[in-house]
């Protein structure tokens, strides 16, 4: 992002400079070239003057000064050439030498640029003129009844000044532009290389901060820097909530992974060990049938396990597909509980059931929720104490909502969240069952857009099971 | 030998019980991390074999909680959890060994029989008292190359003994160490197994090594020229 910064705002500065630089130089260029010519054109309108038609010739009032008087000087590249004798008139500076003739229609100048005569660039200005014919001379004409006229006299004048000194001088402005425009672009490289050092440090500060976190990958997430640019302390916010997710994702599923492990290790450990002692001696027919029983049972216990295992996992990667129907959660509560009442009798339960409310217009997934209901008698059975009491209420009013409540001795608060969780059993589970039960149920519960909750009173749990009528 | 057992699933602790029994070793048997942990703080054990994941208070606590009380008793953690890092906790809690479910029960057998002689600081699992010679691993038992055959509760018994040997032991701790709770009987029990012992030791040059201390219990140490 750096070098990307530094290449784009230098290439991007460089060109503006650039640009800006050159359109610098042509107009001061231009403006000193047109200076000059402003000055030519001038020089020119002056000198035409000078050419005087007398009575019998033209005459160069510049020409007539120098001859009158030798202190005279007269400065200025030009030359005149009578047109109609074509003998040329050059100035003291020429020394000699002769411009390049050139002109257009009478009175109207032209600008071009030629080369001295000793080889010097110059820009002149080349005019055909008349001759001025004064009010004296006109009367000198009447008194010897001479009459010139100036249209026979055409003369052309070129003036010329050279611009190898203008030359140089744009040239050495061309030197300045460009060590001015370098200093300024360097500068403002270095500028823009220390501000985006300076605005890289805390970005780079956090970029450690993160790969020391990756060596281990775990702690709490690396602390935005203060000086952290406001546009990308969002960015980085939004970034570590969804990185703070994503671990705890990975988190939850390792440790169900790990639980999972766990949840088969043991049982088969108990196979081994219970195979183990079946071959370790002889032992009576019966005795073995008992053991290869209860590895046999295990193996059940593994089944119901893996299937359990499958099915969370169906159902957390939304695999599980919801069937949605009409049907009265009165009747699967009944079923359901007709089903558990020979363990209730067994463990000396006694069930009360309790159901408000009209069945008409439920809809929801009947197999899915035969699970959850199944899941929670099956945990009263197991955790309720002998001879105690469990209530069951269903009320139909809006939506479903199912309680079940019994006494639960033993069963400590802080132990009420982690109850949901895959694999977490109760200190009075007695390690039956692979805690498995309560975490499906409440998954499923979440599938159905409905909602499990557990509470805990004078050693009375109860389990509240919300779920919305959903559309057929 | 005495120990605990501390393994909430059910067929697992039962096999185990029962090979630990067969090997020998009168065990205590525990379902949760609560009752394991009192079965620990209470009675006096010669190892414990404890479960990490447990219903209650999780195996990790129980031991930190037992090494704040300056109890030393080997721990052989068993567990499902594999990865070096649980095995690192475990040994880091203040576990002696730990051993990966699922396990061969004769590696379990070897491990804990490991604990306890590096408990009684003996080198090789070969004590020798005097002429006396008793090999934990194969269970033999020699007086001066004679071999003599023990019942398992003899054996425990002598066990005890020569893991103890030069040091008063009563009636209370060989009762604890060697029987059953739910076995009934009485100090007169340690009495008549005592006796059955002396009278299998009795070879070689025939000299008493199981000393009675009167009115506590008896002293196994070599016999005095």
């Amino acid at each position: 992002m750096r070098l990307r910064l530094l290449v784009g705002t230098g290439l991007f500065v460089t060109v503006v400079l650039l640009i800006s630089q050159v359109m610098i130089y042509q107009s001061i260029a231009q403006m000193l070239r047109k200076e000059i010519r402003m000055q030519l054109l001038e020089s020119a309108s002056i000198l035409a003057k000078s050419a005087e038609l007398e009575t019998d010739k033209v005459v160069y009032e510049w020409q007539e000064a120098l001859e009158s008087n030798a202190d005279a000087s007269i400065a200025g590249l030009f030359q005149f050439w009578d047109l109609k004798t074509g003998v040329g008139v050059g100035s003291p500076a020429l020394e000699g030498a002769s411009l390049e003739i050139f002109y257009g229609e009478l009175n109207q100048p032209i600008i071009q640029p030629i080369t001295l005569y000793d080889g010097r660039p110059a820009l002149a200005v080349g005019l055909k003129l008349l001759p001025f014919l004064d009010a004296g001379t006109l009367g000198e004409m009447e008194k010897i009844g001479k009459f010139l006229k100036p249209e026979d006299f055409p003369q052309v004048l070129v003036c010329a000044r050279e611009t190898a000194t203008l030359n140089n001088k744009l040239g050495r402005m061309k030197w300045h532009l460009f060590r001015a425009g370098s200093a300024t672009l360097l500068t403002i490289w270095l500028s823009i290389l220390a501000i985006t050092m300076w605005t890289m440090k805390p970005i780079r500060e956090l970029e450690r901060r993160f790969e020391e976190r990756a060596k281990d990958d775990s702690g709490p997430l690396p602390e935005i820097p203060d000086d952290l640019p406001v546009e990308l302390r969002g960015l980085t916010e939004a970034f570590n909530r969804t990185l703070k997710r994503a671990e705890a994702a990975r988190d939850r599923e390792r440790d169900f992974a790990m639980h999972a492990a766990h949840e088969l290790r043991t049982p088969i450990a108990g196979i081994q060990a219970t195979l183990e002692q079946a071959l370790l001696r002889d032992r009576p027919a019966d005795d073995l049938r008992d053991r290869i029983g209860n590895a046999l049972l295990v193996t059940e216990g593994m089944r119901g396990t893996i299937q359990s295992l499958m099915k969370l996992a169906r159902v957390r990667g939304r695999i599980e597909k919801v069937e949605i129907a009409a049907f009265d959660p009165r009747v699967l509560v009944k079923e359901m509980v007709e089903i558990e009442r020979p363990r209730f009798r067994d463990r000396k339960l006694e069930l009360s059931e309790d159901i408000i409310g009209p069945s008409k217009g439920f809809a929801s997934d009947a197999q899915l929720l035969k699970i959850v209901v199944a899941t929670l008698l099956d945990n009263v059975v197991r955790h309720a104490p002998e001879g105690t009491d469990a209530d069951i209420r269903l009320e139909l009013l809006d939506g479903m909502l199912l309680q079940i409540s019994n006494a639960c001795r033993g069963l400590k608060a802080e132990e009420m969240t982690r109850l949901f969780e895959p694999f977490q059993r109760g200190a009075l589970a007695g390690g039956e069952g692979a805690g498995l039960g309560l975490s499906l149920a409440k998954e499923i519960a979440g599938l159905l857009g409905g909602e499990l909750k557990m509470d805990l009173k004078d050693d009375r749990v109860t389990v509240e099971l919300h779920l919305p009528s959903l559309k057929d | 030998m005495r120990c605990l057992l501390v393994e909430d699933y059910t067929p697992l602790r039962l096999n185990l019980a029962e090979c630990l029994t067969e090997n020998g070793y009168v065990v205590d048997a525990s379902a949760t991390g609560d009752e394991g942990l009192w079965f620990a703080e209470n009675h006096t054990y010669d190892v414990i074999l404890l479960d990490i994941m447990l219903p209650g208070i999780d195996g990790l606590k129980i031991l930190r909680k037992l090494r704040e009380l300056q109890d030393k008793t080997p721990v052989l953690v068993i567990s499902a959890r594999d990865s070096v890092d649980h095995r690192v906790e475990g040994l880091d809690s203040g576990a002696d060994d730990y051993l990966v479910k699922p396990f061969a029960l004769a590696e379990m057998v070897a491990r804990v029989r490991a604990l306890v002689r590096r408990n009684y600081d003996h080198e090789s699992p070969v004590i020798q008292v005097g002429d006396l010679c008793m090999n934990a691993t194969t269970r033999e038992v020699t007086r001066a190359g004679v071999e003599i055959v023990l019942t398992r509760r003899e054996y425990a018994l002598l066990e005890y003994l020569m893991n103890r040997a030069g040091q008063a032991v009563s009636r209370t701790d060989i009762w604890e160490h060697v029987y059953e709770d739910q076995e009934g009987g009485s100090s007169n029990t340690v009495d008549v197994y005592i006796g059955y012992l002396r009278k299998k030791l009795n070879v070689g040059d025939g000299s008493e090594l199981i000393q009675t201390v009167r009115g506590y219990g008896y002293m196994l140490k070599e016999a005095e020229a």
